[in-house]
C-alpha cells in the first residue's frame, strides 16, 4: 500500500472537515466559546465548496486509497448532502442550548465529527471503511442524544440508543466477517466479481448487514427505539440525526446491495420490499395516535423509511429517486424539528396541545410550520410531494404495484395527522397561557427556518435542477454502471 | 394580448403573495380593509378579462396553450407547467374567474370588521389560482396539484372560524374525505402514465383493462371531491365556513371539478359502459337520497348544501348516460343559480345576525316574512329557487330537461338509465318541492322572529352580485336550447361550442329521441316543476311552518330518518372510523407492549438477570426492544435461509 498525493487532493473536502473538529476542539480549550458555532459553519460550507464540482463533466466516480473510498461525481454530491443537512441543523441548535440553559460547547465538534463519519459511511467502498463511518457516526449520535443531562429523558436516550445500537451493531459486524470469510475481500468491487451462489453463508451474512443498516434508518422491525430516542434527544439534533444519518445509511446500503450483488437476491428484495411495507403502514397507523409532536415525527420517520426502503428495492430509478427524497427530506424535518425546538424550554412544551393557537399568535411561525408540515405530507407543491411521487413512480416502474399503491394508501391516511398538528396550531384555542415568551425569535433559527421554508417550496416548484443533477451522477459507464446501474 | 396569457395563471398567485406576506408582517396592513378587498379582487377580474378575451375570440379547434416553466424533467418522466385554453376549460374558466369576483366583490362586505379579514382573502386568492390550475392545466399532474390546493383552501376555509371544535373537526372531515379521492386520482395518474408514456389530457388514449381500472379509479376521485356517494358527507359539514365560500367553492367550481375531470376524459369512460352505468346509478342515487334529507331540514344552509348534493347527483347522471357537455351546461346553470341562493342565504344570515334577537341566525323556523325587509335579496331567491325547480323559461329548465331526456335516450343502450331517468324525475319533484319550502319560509308567511327585529338589507356591495348571478340564472338556459327547436342547431353548448366535429375535447355518446318522445319528455318536465312549486306554495302559505307537520305524516316514520340524514355519519362512525381508532388503540399501539411484555414474563430468566443492569431506566424498556430486534432476526434469517 502506497502513500498517493493525489488521494490526499481527491480527498481535500473530508480533512477540511478533520481539521475543523480539532480546531472546534482547540478552539473550546481556548475558551473561544462564542466562536464556535461560525467555525463550524464555515468549515462545513468550506468543505461543501471544496466539494463541489469544478466543471459540469466532473461526474465520474473516483475511488481513492486503495479503492476503499469513493470520491468525485456522486461521492460528492453526498458530500455536499450531508454537510447542508449539519449546515441546517446548525442554525437551531445554540439557541436551543441557551434557552435550555446548558452551555454545551462540544456540540460543534461532535456533529462536525458525526459528519465525517457519515460520509465515510456513505462512500465507503470497503467493508472496513464502512465499519469505522457507521461508528464514527453513532458515537457522535449518541452523544448528541444523552447532551442535556439535566433531563432524566434525554440520558435514557443515550443510553437506550447507545445499547441498542451497539447489538444492531453486532449483527453488522458479524455479517461484514462472514463475507469477508467467503469472498476473502473487503472490497464491495472485488466481491462483485467473485461468485458467491452457490455459498449457503453468502445470504445471512448479507442479511446481518442488512439488518445493521435497518436498524441505523429505523425500519421495522428494528424501529422499537426510535421514538424513546427522539423523544429524549436536544430537539433539533434529533432533527439531525433523523436526516442526515439516514441518509448517510441509506446511501450505503443502497451502494453496498448494488455493488456486491449486480443482481440483487430475490430474498433480500422481498425483505426490503416487506420491511418498507410494514414500515409505512405501521409508522402511520401509530403516528396518528401519538400527542407529543417529537414522538409523532418519530413514527412518521418510520413511515418515510419505508417510503425509501421502496425505492431502493425500485433498482437504478429507485435509487436516483432515493437520493432526491433524502435530500428533501432532510429539508423539510430539519426544519420541522427545529421549530418544535424553537417552542421548547422544557420537555412538555412538544405536546402538540401546547401548540394551540399559536399559528395565530406568531403568523409566520404557523405558516412555516404548515409548509413543513404539508411537504411530509406530500402535498403539491412542496417538495415532499415531487420526492414522494418519484419513489412510488419508480416502484411502479419495477412492477410493485401492489406495494405503490399500499404506499400511496397509507401516505394519504398519513395525512391525517400532519393535518391534526395544523388544526391545534389555527383551529385550537390555547387553554393554558404559557409563562414564557414562546417560540423564541432569536435571529438564527429564524434565519434558518425562513431558509428551509423557502427551499421546500421552491424545490417543490423547481425539482428539476437538483434531480438531473444525482440524474447525471449515473450517467455513462463508471463504477455506477458497472455496479447494474 | 397573448403574452398576458400566464397573468391568468399568476395574477391569483401575486394577489395571495402580496395580501399573505403583507398581511404577515405587518399588523397595521391586516385591518385596512379596502386594500386588501381590492387587491383580492383586481387579483381575480384579470385573469377574469384575458378568459373572457380569449373566448370572444377564439376559433374553434385552435387552443391556445401557454407555458410557464417545466416543472419535472427526468429521462423518464417530465411534465410542464403548462396550460391550455380550449373549449372546455375556457367555459370553466369563465365560470370560475366571473363568479369568482363576484364572490370577492360580495365578501368584502360580508367580511367587513372580520379579525381575520386578510387571512380570508389570502385562502380566497389561493383558491382561485388552484382552480385556475385545475382546469386549465393540459396535464393531469398540474391538474393534481389544483385538486390538492383547491382541497387545502377549502379545508382552511369551513374551518375559518375555528372558535368551535364542531368547525375544525368539520374542516378535518373535508380533509381526510378528499384525500381518499385523491389517493384513486394518484394511482390513475400512475397507471395512465405507465400505459401511455405521458400525462397529458391530448395524449391518453387507453384501451381493455386499463380503460376499467382508470375510468373507475378517476370516478372514485370525483366521488370524494364532488361529492357522491359514499363521500358526500363532507359537503353538508362544510357549510361551517364563511357563506360566501360555500356559494364559491362548496357550490359553483371546487365540487364540480369531478364532473370536469370526467368529462375531460370522456374517450376513455366511453370504452367502458360498466362504469358509465355505476356513474349513472350513484348520481341517481346521490340525487334523491340528498333531496329527501333536505325536505327535513331546518337550517337554511344545510338545506342548499344538501341540494348542492342533489344537482350535482344530476350531472353524474348526465355524465353516467354518456352526455358529458349536457353535464358542463348544468355546471354552468347551477353556479348561477346555486352561487346566487348561496349568496342570498349569506345575505339572510347577515341580517338575522344583526338583529341580535335569536340564537341561531340559520334557522329558517325563526324567519319568515323577510321579504318585506329585504326585497333584493328576497326577489334574486325566489328567481333562483324558481330556476333550480325547472320552471320554464329559466336556465335550470333547460338543463335538466337536457340531462332527463339524454337519459331517456341511453335507455336503449341499456335499460338501466330508465331507472335512473325516472329516479331523476322523482327528484325533480322532490327538487321543486323542498326548495319552494325553504324559500317560502324564509321571505314570506308569517313573521316568526320577535315583533322588535327590524332586519335590514345588505349594502349594494352584496345585492349588486345578487342580481347578476340571478339575471344570468334566468338567460343562461338559453344557451343550450332542446333539441326539438330546430333540431338542436339552437343548442349553442352542445351542437356548436362543445359539438365533437369541431373540438373533440369532449366526446359524448350519441343519443337521439324522436320529436314526439322528446316532446312528451319536455312536457312531463314542465309540469313536475310547476306542479311542485305549486303544491309547495299552497301547501305552505296555507298551513306556514304547521305544514312540516303534514310532510311528516306523508312520510311516517321515514320522516325521522330523513331528519337524521339516514345516519349515514352514524353509520361511518361505527363502520369505519371507530374500527380505525380500535386498530390503533388496541391492536397496534399495544402490540410493543403486550405482546413483547408476554415474550419477557414467558422467557424470563435471561432477559430479568440482566434487567438488573438497567433498573435506573425509567421503563426497562431497552430489553424488551432487544428482544424485539432479536425476534426480527431471527424470522428474517429463517425466511432467507429455509423460505
Amino acid at each position: 500500500m502506497q502513500f498517493n498525493i493525489q488521494d490526499l487532493i481527491q480527498t481535500m473536502p473530508l480533512v477540511m472537515l478533520l481539521v475543523t473538529g480539532l480546531l472546534l476542539m482547540l478552539s473550546d480549550a481556548f475558551n473561544l466559546r462564542s466562536l464556535l458555532p461560525w467555525l463550524a459553519g464555515l468549515g462545513l460550507t468550506a468543505s461543501l465548496v471544496l466539494a463541489l464540482p469544478l466543471q459540469p463533466g466532473d461526474q465520474a466516480i473516483v475511488p481513492v486509497y486503495n479503492n476503499m473510498f469513493l470520491t468525485g461525481g456522486l461521492a460528492s454530491f453526498v458530500h455536499i448532502a450531508l454537510c447542508l443537512g449539519a449546515l441546517f441543523s446548525l442554525f437551531f441548535i445554540q439557541d436551543f442550548f441557551q434557552r435550555a440553559g446548558k452551555v454545551v460547547d462540544e456540540i460543534y465538534a461532535i456533529l462536525v465529527f458525526s459528519v465525517i463519519g457519515m460520509i465515510m459511511l456513505a462512500n465507503s467502498n470497503d467493508l472496513a471503511v464502512t465499519f469505522i463511518g457507521l461508528e464514527t457516526m453513532s458515537i457522535c449520535l449518541y452523544v448528541m442524544a444523552a447532551l442535556l443531562k439535566t433531563r432524566q429523558s434525554s440520558n435514557e436516550a443515550g443510553l437506550k440508543y447507545f445499547l441498542l445500537g451497539s447489538f444492531a451493531t453486532g449483527f453488522l459486524l458479524f455479517g461484514m466477517s462472514m463475507l469477508y470469510g467467503i469472498t476473502g475481500t473487503t472490497q464491495f468491487t472485488l466481491m462483485s466479481q467473485t461468485d458467491m451462489s452457490g455459498n449457503i453463508l453468502f445470504l445471512p451474512a448479507v442479511l446481518f448487514i442488512l439488518i445493521g443498516f435497518l436498524f441505523k434508518v429505523s425500519a421495522f422491525p428494528f424501529h422499537n427505539w426510535t421514538p424513546d430516542v427522539y423523544q429524549g434527544t436536544p430537539t433539533p439534533l434529533a432533527g439531525f440525526m433523523a436526516t442526515a444519518s439516514k441518509t448517510a445509511s441509506f446511501i450505503a446500503l443502497g451502494m453496498f446491495l448494488h455493488q456486491t450483488m449486480p443482481v440483487l437476491d430475490e430474498k433480500i428484495f422481498w425483505i426490503l420490499v416487506g420491511s418498507a411495507v410494514i414500515s409505512m403502514v405501521y409508522g402511520n397507523i401509530v403516528a396518528a395516535r401519538q400527542t407529543n409532536l417529537k414522538r409523532l415525527l418519530a413514527y412518521s420517520s418510520i413511515a418515510h423509511t419505508g417510503y425509501v426502503l421502496l425505492g431502493l428495492a425500485s433498482g437504478k430509478e429507485g435509487f436516483i429517486a432515493v437520493i432526491f427524497y433524502a435530500f428533501i427530506y432532510t429539508i423539510m424535518n430539519v426544519g420541522a424539528f427545529g421549530l418544535i425546538g424553537m417552542n421548547e424550554i422544557e420537555e412538555e412544551d412538544a405536546e402538540v396541545s401546547r401548540w394551540n393557537g399559536i399559528g395565530l399568535r406568531k403568523p409566520w411561525f404557523g405558516v412555516a410550520m404548515s409548509v413543513f408540515l404539508f411537504s411530509l405530507a406530500g402535498i403539491p407543491p412542496l417538495a415532499g410531494f415531487m420526492s414522494k411521487y418519484q419513489v412510488f413512480f419508480a416502484a411502479v416502474r419495477s412492477e410493485l404495484y401492489v406495494a405503490a399503491i399500499i404506499g400511496v394508501l397509507a401516505s394519504v391516511v398519513g395525512a391525517y395527522y400532519y393535518i391534526r398538528v395544523i388544526v391545534n396550531m389555527y383551529f385550537t384555542k390555547s387553554e393554558t397561557e404559557t409563562s414564557h415568551a414562546l417560540p423564541s425569535c432569536a435571529m438564527s433559527p429564524t434565519i434558518g427556518v425562513f431558509v428551509l421554508a423557502a427551499l421546500t417550496l421552491a424545490l417543490g416548484i423547481f425539482p428539476s435542477p437538483v434531480y438531473t443533477w444525482i440524474e447525471s451522477l449515473f450517467q455513462g459507464s463508471g463504477m455506477l454502471a458497472m455496479a447494474g446501474f | 394580448m397573448e403574452a398576458l396569457l400566464p397573468l391568468i395563471i399568476l395574477s391569483p398567485f401575486i394577489g395571495a403573495a402580496i395580501i399573505g406576506i403583507w398581511g404577515l408582517f405587518s399588523s397595521s396592513f391586516r385591518h385596512q380593509e379596502k386594500l386588501i378587498g381590492t387587491i383580492a379582487t383586481l387579483a381575480v377580474v384579470l385573469p377574469f378579462v384575458l378568459v373572457l378575451n380569449t373566448f370572444l375570440s377564439y376559433e374553434h379547434g385552435k387552443p391556445v396553450s401557454f407555458h410557464l416553466f417545466s416543472w419535472m424533467a427526468t429521462k423518464n418522466f417530465s411534465v410542464d407547467f403548462s396550460y391550455v385554453l380550449d373549449e372546455a376549460s375556457l367555459l370553466m374558466g369563465l365560470i370560475v374567474t366571473g363568479i369568482g369576483s363576484l364572490i370577492h366583490i360580495y365578501s368584502i362586505a360580508y367580511m367587513h370588521h372580520d379579525k381575520g379579514f386578510y387571512r380570508y382573502f389570502l385562502y380566497l386568492n389561493l383558491f382561485i389560482f388552484s382552480m385556475n390550475n385545475l382546469i386549465l392545466g393540459d396535464n393531469l399532474l398540474v391538474l393534481f396539484l389544483g385538486w390538492e390546493g383547491v382541497g387545502a383552501c377549502s379545508y382552511f376555509l369551513i374551518g375559518y372560524w375555528f372558535e368551535d371544535m364542531a368547525k375544525a373537526m368539520a374542516a378535518q372531515k373535508a380533509f381526510v374525505a378528499n384525500r381518499i379521492g385523491d389517493f384513486a386520482l394518484l394511482v390513475a395518474m400512475f397507471i395512465i402514465f405507465t400505459s401511455t408514456g405521458s400525462l397529458k389530457f391530448s395524449e391518453i388514449s387507453l384501451s381493455g383493462d386499463v380503460a376499467f381500472w382508470v375510468a373507475l379509479l378517476v370516478f372514485i376521485a370525483a366521488t370524494g371531491k364532488s361529492a357522491q356517494i359514499p363521500l358526500y358527507v363532507w359537503l353538508p359539514d362544510a357549510m361551517a365556513g364563511p357563506t360566501p365560500v360555500s356559494a364559491l367553492i362548496h357550490a359553483a367550481t371546487m365540487v364540480t371539478s369531478g364532473i370536469y375531470l370526467i368529462a375531460r376524459m370522456s374517450e376513455v369512460f366511453l370504452q367502458v359502459p360498466g362504469v358509465m352505468i355505476l356513474v349513472a346509478v350513484i348520481g341517481g342515487l346521490t340525487a334523491i337520497l340528498a333531496a329527501l334529507i333536505a325536505i327535513a331540514q331546518n337550517d337554511i344552509k344545510k338545506v342548499l348544501a344538501y341540494s348542492t348534493v342533489s344537482q350535482l347527483g344530476f350531472m353524474f347522471m348526465a355524465l353516467g348516460a354518456g352526455a358529458f357537455s349536457t353535464a358542463i351546461f348544468h355546471v354552468m346553470t347551477h353556479a348561477f343559480f346555486k352561487a346566487c341562493l348561496f349568496l342570498g342565504s349569506g345575505s339572510v344570515i347577515h341580517a338575522m345576525e344583526h338583529m341580535h334577537l335569536v340564537d341561531d341566525p340559520q334557522d329558517i323556523r325563526t324567519m319568515g316574512k323577510l321579504g318585506k325587509y329585504m326585497p333584493s335579496t328576497s326577489k334574486t331567491f325566489w328567481i333562483s329557487t324558481l330556476a333550480i325547480a325547472g320552471i320554464f323559461p329559466l336556465s335550470g329548465f333547460f338543463s335538466k330537461d337536457e340531462i332527463l331526456g339524454k337519459l331517456f335516450a341511453a335507455g336503449h343502450e341499456h335499460v338501466m338509465y330508465y331507472a335512473v331517468w325516472a329516479v331523476g324525475m322523482i327528484t325533480a319533484v322532490l327538487t321543486a318541492f323542498y326548495m319552494t319550502r325553504v324559500t317560502f319560509l324564509t321571505f314570506n308567511g308569517k313573521k316568526r322572529f320577535p315583533e322588535e327585529g327590524h332586519p335590514h338589507e345588505s349594502s349594494p356591495l352584496m345585492t349588486i352580485p345578487l342580481w347578476i348571478l340571478a339575471g344570468l340564472a334566468i338567460v343562461g338556459g338559453f344557451l343550450g336550447l332542446p333539441a326539438v327547436v330546430g333540431h338542436g342547431h339552437y343548442n349553442w353548448i352542445s351542437e356548436h361550442w362543445l359539438s365533437i366535429s369541431k373540438a373533440p375535447i369532449i366526446v359524448n355518446r350519441i343519443l337521439h329521441a324522436d320529436l314526439t318522445t322528446e316532446w312528451i319528455l319536455i312536457g312531463i318536465s314542465f309540469c313536475v316543476a310547476i306542479g311542485g312549486v305549486y303544491f309547495a306554495y299552497s301547501l305552505y302559505s296555507k298551513y306556514d311552518l304547521q305544514a312540516d307537520l303534514k310532510v311528516k305524516s306523508f312520510f311516517g316514520s321515514m320522516y325521522r330518518v330523513m331528519e337524521n340524514k339516514f345516519f349515514i355519519d352514524e353509520f361511518y362512525n361505527a363502520a369505519i372510523i371507530r374500527p380505525f381508532v380500535w386498530l390503533g388503540n388496541y391492536a397496534i399501539m399495544p402490540f410493543d407492549k403486550k405482546f413483547i411484555d408476554g415474550l419477557v414474563n414467558g422467557s424470563g430468566y435471561l432477559v430479568y438477570s440482566a434487567g438488573s443492569v438497567f433498573r435506573q431506566l425509567q421503563s426497562g424498556l431497552v430489553q424488551k426492544y432487544a428482544l424485539l430486534m432479536f425476534i426480527g432476526v431471527v424470522v428474517l434469517l429463517g425466511y432467507a435461509i429455509f423460505g
